[in-house]
């Protein structure tokens, strides 16, 4: 049996499925993301998750600390994103997507976001 | 060990002679294997194996049963979640396997005709370039298209068509004396298998039997016409009775192919997480319900979508962070393990993965407080005992009854943990009973459980035919209350 070190709540499930999936397919993806450090706070409504990146590694826990990055977004835009009923941008702009904290990061969540899906 | 040893020695030669010398184990690693299934119930050795090829064979093997008085239970893979295939009473375990052909597909009157070992693999290899579809378990591949019929099976058409037994248009069957009776229309023609026909329906005769009335080794069962456009939805929320009630609308409206209203916990489970650790944690949604719909043209493809999401607004009200999405788009984020939801029949790995899985699952009442209540007190009951939530349901026959069941995986290794999922199943059977919920593919225990409690005219009718279709009691014997 192969052993699980991700989250175990249902949106971090996701969140990490993805990210370990796109890395696994993308060498450029996983270079970016393996460079990154910083914490990333997506707020959900039903609940904050924190992805922890660090060099060469990634977690995601419900532990908030630090918080480089705060993203606000409702669950259900947030599976529209997923979906491709809309994007990143059309939420930014629409203000259905709200950066709390680290603004400056932008264009890196959204690169980590948009790849993913 | 049931015979002296010359007699032992004599049936094995006389097995031999029918079906073959490589067809026939009394080695004990073979008894062994089918002495126990996934489930708890306590294993119990049969003293042969066979494995037929023919009906020839199998009625040759039931005279020398009868002969000998031994018992035999009809076997394909043993997949039922029920120990139904334990051979209680020692005796001959018939593997089924080998008689694996489709036999026919009947485009006009849209059935094929099976035997007893088609996979369901096999089925939707075999329709893959055809224009019809099957109605698929979330069960593995390798399960026995015939024993889920049999068996009354929850597929994913059966709120459209009902349980599987409901699709049987007819069958060949060895009864526990040797004859080969066919029953349905194929009884007049042997080229009409398209249905049960006006005449009297003896069927029921062999449903849900659990191999104790006969040796069905033929099965015409309905298929249907693939529609062009097929698609699957997911809803996360919170109101268990708004949505339940939801469900139940989207159930009677006509429109749906399939509605699963899930525990969180079961969806972690089919996504892998591992034994104990698939738990609601605070904040998340707690159910998930699926829904898939198909249709003949994009327009009533749009027309359906459109009922759906303003049913669901209904759930929004209520539940403010209810959401709805698409399979297709969890499946990006979750992989191939949440797509399987649209790819039926798949095996939840992390299920089976710890040697223990079982359920009490039973067919009930679409009462909403019923459910509302059924799911607080089982939740309670499961907790106490220290499992793992995992609630599967689903709408039946346009909403006409609901399967109402637990997903629960076990570790065998612990005997005392055995035990208590042994004293969680009955305590879920005791109190669902009171509420009206029937165990299907039901095991021996919960069947006397159920003899008890029932009209008794109804047991004796039942003790009746099975005397009269086998007056030696062989065929799968102690189920049912019958010895
Ligand atoms: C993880 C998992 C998920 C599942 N999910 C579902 C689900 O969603 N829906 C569902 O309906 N089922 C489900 N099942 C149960 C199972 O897949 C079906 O009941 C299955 O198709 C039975 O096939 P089998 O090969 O296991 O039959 P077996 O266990 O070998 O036989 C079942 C019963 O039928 C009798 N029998 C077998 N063949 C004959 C015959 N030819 N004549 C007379 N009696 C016979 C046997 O004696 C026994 O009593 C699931 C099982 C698993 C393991």
């Amino acid at each position: 049996m192969e052993k699980y070190e991700g989250p175990t709540d249902i949106f971090g499930i996701a969140i990490y499925s993805a990210l370990t999936r796109k890395m696994e397919e993308d060498p450029e993806y996983r270079a970016f993301i393996e460079n990154l450090n910083m914490n990333l706070i997506v707020e959900l409504d039903y609940y904050p998750l924190m992805i922890k990146f660090e060099k060469d590694k990634f977690t995601i826990t419900r532990d908030i600390e630090d918080p480089t990055v705060i993203v606000k977004i409702n669950t259900q835009d947030f599976l529209d994103i997923v979906d491709g009923k809309s994007s990143i941008i059309r939420k930014f702009l629409g203000r259905k997507m709200k950066f709390k904290k680290g603004i400056t990061k932008l264009f890196k969540v959204y690169k980590i976001f948009s790849k993913m899906m | 060990m049931l015979q002296q040893a010359e007699t032992h020695e004599e049936i094995l030669n006389k097995l031999r002679k029918i079906v073959g010398n490589e067809w026939v184990s009394d080695f004990p690693e073979e008894l062994l294997l089918y002495s126990y299934d996934m489930t708890e119930h306590p294993p119990s050795n049969p003293d042969f194996i066979v494995m037929p090829k023919s009906v020839e064979e199998i009625i040759e093997v039931v005279k020398l049963a009868n002969e000998y008085k031994i018992p035999i239970v009809p076997f394909v893979t043993g997949n039922n979640i029920g120990g139904l295939t334990i051979p209680l009473k020692g005796g001959i375990v018939l593997d089924l396997k080998r008689m694996d052909r489709i036999l026919h597909l009947n485009e006009d009157d849209m059935y094929i005709i099976i035997e007893p070992g088609v996979t369901f693999g096999h089925l939707k290899k075999f329709l893959k370039d055809t224009n019809f579809r099957y109605n698929y378990p979330n069960a593995p591949p390798f399960a026995s298209v015939m024993a889920n019929a049999l068996l009354s099976g929850l597929n994913n058409l059966s709120l459209r068509y009902g349980c599987m037994s409901e699709v049987i248009n007819g069958i060949e069957v060895v009864l526990p004396t040797g004859e080969l009776v066919k029953i349905g229309t194929c009884m007049c023609w042997d080229k009409h298998w398209w249905g049960r026909g006006p005449q009297p329906d003896l069927l029921g005769l062999f449903i849900n039997w659990q191999g104790m009335t006969g040796i069905v080794t033929k099965m015409a069962l309905q298929v249907w016409p693939k529609k062009p456009f097929r698609d699957w939805k997911f809803i996360l929320s919170n109101d268990l009775a708004k949505t339940y009630e939801i469900v139940r609308k989207l159930a009677r409206s006509d429109i749906m192919n399939d509605i699963l209203l899930m525990s969180v916990e079961t969806i972690k489970m089919v996504l892998g997480i591992p034994y104990g650790q698939a738990v609601h944690l605070e904040g998340e949604p707690h159910w998930a319900t699926t829904l898939d719909f198909s249709a003949n043209t994009k327009k009533e493809y749009e027309a359906k979508w459109e009922f759906i999401k303003d049913t669901f607004k209904e759930l929004k009200e209520v539940d403010p962070k209810a959401v709805l999405s698409s399979v297709q788009g969890a499946a990006k984020m979750y992989g191939q393990k949440f797509a399987e939801f649209t790819n039926l029949p798949f095996t939840i790995g992390s299920m089976l993965e710890y040697g223990g899985c079982t359920w009490v699952g039973t067919y009930m009442t679409t009462n909403i407080d019923t459910i509302v209540k059924g799911v607080k007190i089982a939740f309670d009951i499961i907790e106490k005992h220290g499992f793992e939530k995992c609630l599967y349901t689903r709408m039946m026959k346009g909403g006409h009854y609901f399967a109402f069941r637990f997903l629960l995986r076990f570790s065998k290794e612990e005997e005392e943990e055995v035990e208590r999922m042994r004293k969680l199943n009955k305590e879920l059977f005791e109190n669902l009973y009171e509420l009206g919920a029937f165990p299907y593919k039901t095991p021996a225990w919960a069947a006397e459980e159920i003899i008890k409690r029932c009209d008794p005219n109804w047991v004796n009718l039942m003790h009746k035919i099975k005397k009269t279709l086998d007056p030696n009691g062989i065929f799968n014997p102690g189920r049912w209350g019958v010895e």
